[in-house]
């Protein structure tokens, strides 16, 4: 074990470093405080100190100070040499931070069982950071596939988004979702299906640089964060990671299977600032137009192609609501790529109605949203519908507007 | 010619202590006793200056570097006597008084480097 001594008297130096030698420590020797606070602090310097009380420049309770206030990755074991012997001086040593101290001249036998008491308090340590460092990763991992979670890939997310807003550079966002994964589980079991998406999330962890990131976002949806790219280098970028999944069978234990993946790309350049969930809807609308378009293809997202509307009415009674609701549900049907997610702030939309919600921009009543509707070219199909679903409104008294939830659908053509 | 009735001056190191503490390393001690021959006397050099300059502090600091020293070679009774200058300072006590414990301080460690010279050469033989 790796052990610093600080002494400024060379005498005292060399008779511990030949003591602790002996006794099997890895000694690394430092005349005076501040070198020694150096030591310590290092990533992988000694964890275990030796300290003379009186040094010039930083004393030892200086040093145990020092160590205390800057390293807190790891624990660092102190023990200061001292000849005071008056309470107050050994109090005020402790109170440094120091965990023992010993009486100089120092007594070999006393010496070596002080710092096995250290050892065996680092040791301790050690193995609860260990525990710790466990809890963390399981905490910010996913359990099957070991790449980020959903949590931890949405926060980097943010992050990026707003260091590029701030740097003017450009993010890929880039959602992958696995195509007909549903049918390997089902005709294959799911320990194949285990088996794919760990292959799957290695793969994409190849085709990645070291700073970019990959999460596991949902059941067979992958996120990807792609920081300061190239805008126009963005799809072929995308592709690249399209082929690297799909080009190659992967081995499994039902024999090799040839998966593909399909995503949704978004440049965050184009886009100003938004919310993370609105950007991350957008190039979930992305992904389902690469579904629509086939699979196991890559279509971006933006403004212009994928025409999307908010729509916020808001009721007091939660039957109007439903009856909103289900309207929305008709509305969706009758279009086959627009799919409804959204939120009610009073927490009174189901949990599978948010799942289908889509958020984005807002009107006040259902005539400035079907204006939109039609302005963006879709109106024609959804025109039968908005016949049941105008009376229907308008007899919930459209015009007050309360704030007990929001209802909100996208559009994409 | 010494007094036949005077007992035999007393040694200043405490040789058996000494070797327990480097752990009958010969190797070691020499090692020390060169570190001590080399340092011992610019330290006692310094502390006669700053008694000379009644500089509290650095008479502290002085003593207490030579106290030290003294003690991890055993050579305790001038230890003591530095540690006794070291006390006086610190409490700020009268120059006469700091003169006096410099000379007791003196006659410790008179013999102390032939003592040390003297058993160098009975080890490396």
């Amino acid at each position: 074990m790796k052990i610093l001594i600080a002494d400024d008297e060379a005498l005292s130096r060399r008779l511990l470093e030949k003591t602790l030698e002996r006794a099997g420590y890895e000694v690394v020797a430092v005349e005076n405080g501040r070198a020694a606070v150096r030591q310590l602090c290092q990533a992988d310097g000694p964890r275990l100190a030796l300290l003379d009380w009186v040094m010039p420049e930083l004393d030892g309770p200086g040093v145990c100070r020092e160590v205390r206030r800057q390293q807190d990755e790891s624990y660092v074991y102190m023990v200061l040499l001292t000849s005071k012997e008056s309470k107050e001086d050994i109090v005020a040593g402790l109170e440094s931070g120091a965990d023992d101290y010993l009486t100089k001249p120092f007594n070999v036998d006393e010496l070596k069982a002080r710092l096995r008491t250290g050892e065996r308090i680092l040791h301790l340590e050690g193995r609860l950071v260990e525990a710790r460092e466990m809890m963390r990763f399981k905490a910010t991992h996913d359990a099957l596939t070991s790449i980020w979670n959903r949590g931890v890939i949405v926060d980097l997310l943010g992050r990026e988004l707003v260091r590029s807003q701030r740097e003017s550079g450009c993010t890929i966002v880039l959602l992958g979702d696995v195509d007909h994964f549903k049918s390997v589980n089902d005709t294959h079991g799911h320990l194949v299906g285990d088996e794919v998406l760990q292959e799957i999330s290695r793969r994409l962890l190849l085709s990645i640089r070291s700073y970019d990131f990959v999460g596991r976002y949902g059941g067979e949806e992958f996120l990807l964060v792609l920081n300061n790219c190239t805008p126009q280098f963005a799809e072929a970028r995308a592709e690249d990671i399209r082929k690297i999944v799909g080009n190659r069978p992967i081995q499994t234990l039902a024999g090799p299977l040839n998966i593909t993946m399909s995503f949704g790309l978004l440049l965050s350049d184009g886009w100003g600032v938004r919310p993370v969930e609105e950007l991350m809807h957008e190039v979930d609308a992305a992904l389902y137009a690469a579904k629509a378009a086939g699979r196991n293809c890559v279509r971006v997202a933006s403004l212009r192609s994928s025409l999307t509307y908010r729509w916020c009415q808001c009721a007091s009674r939660r039957n109007d609501y439903d009856r909103m609701r289900r309207c929305y549900f008709d509305f969706a049907s009758c279009c086959k790529t627009l799919r409804i997610a959204a939120v009610d702030p009073g927490a009174r939309c189901s949990r599978q109605a948010s799942r289908r919600l889509h958020v984005v921009s807002i009107f006040k009543n259902i005539v400035g949203f079907l204006n939109a509707a039609r302005h963006a070219g879709t109106i024609t199909r959804i025109r039968s519908h908005t016949t049941q679903i105008s009376p229907l409104l308008s007899k919930n008294n459209s015009s007050s507007i309360s704030p007990r939830f929001t209802m909100l659908a996208t559009i994409s053509q | 010619m010494p007094n036949a009735n005077q007992p035999p001056k007393e040694s200043s190191i405490d040789f058996p202590e000494l070797l327990a503490r480097v752990d009958n390393d010969r190797e070691l001690l020499l090692d020390l006793i060169s570190i001590f021959k080399e340092d011992f006397p610019r330290h006692v050099r310094e502390l006669t200056d700053v008694i000379a300059a009644s500089d509290l502090k650095k008479i502290t600091v002085v003593s207490h570097t030579l106290k030290g020293m003294l003690a991890n070679l055993a050579v305790t009774r001038a230890a003591s006597a530095a540690g006794k200058l070291e006390q006086l300072a610190r409490d700020g006590a009268a120059e006469t008084e700091i003169g006096d414990a410099l000379r007791a301080f003196q006659r410790e460690v008179q013999g102390v480097l032939p003592e040390m010279d003297a058993y160098m050469a009975e080890v490396q033989r």
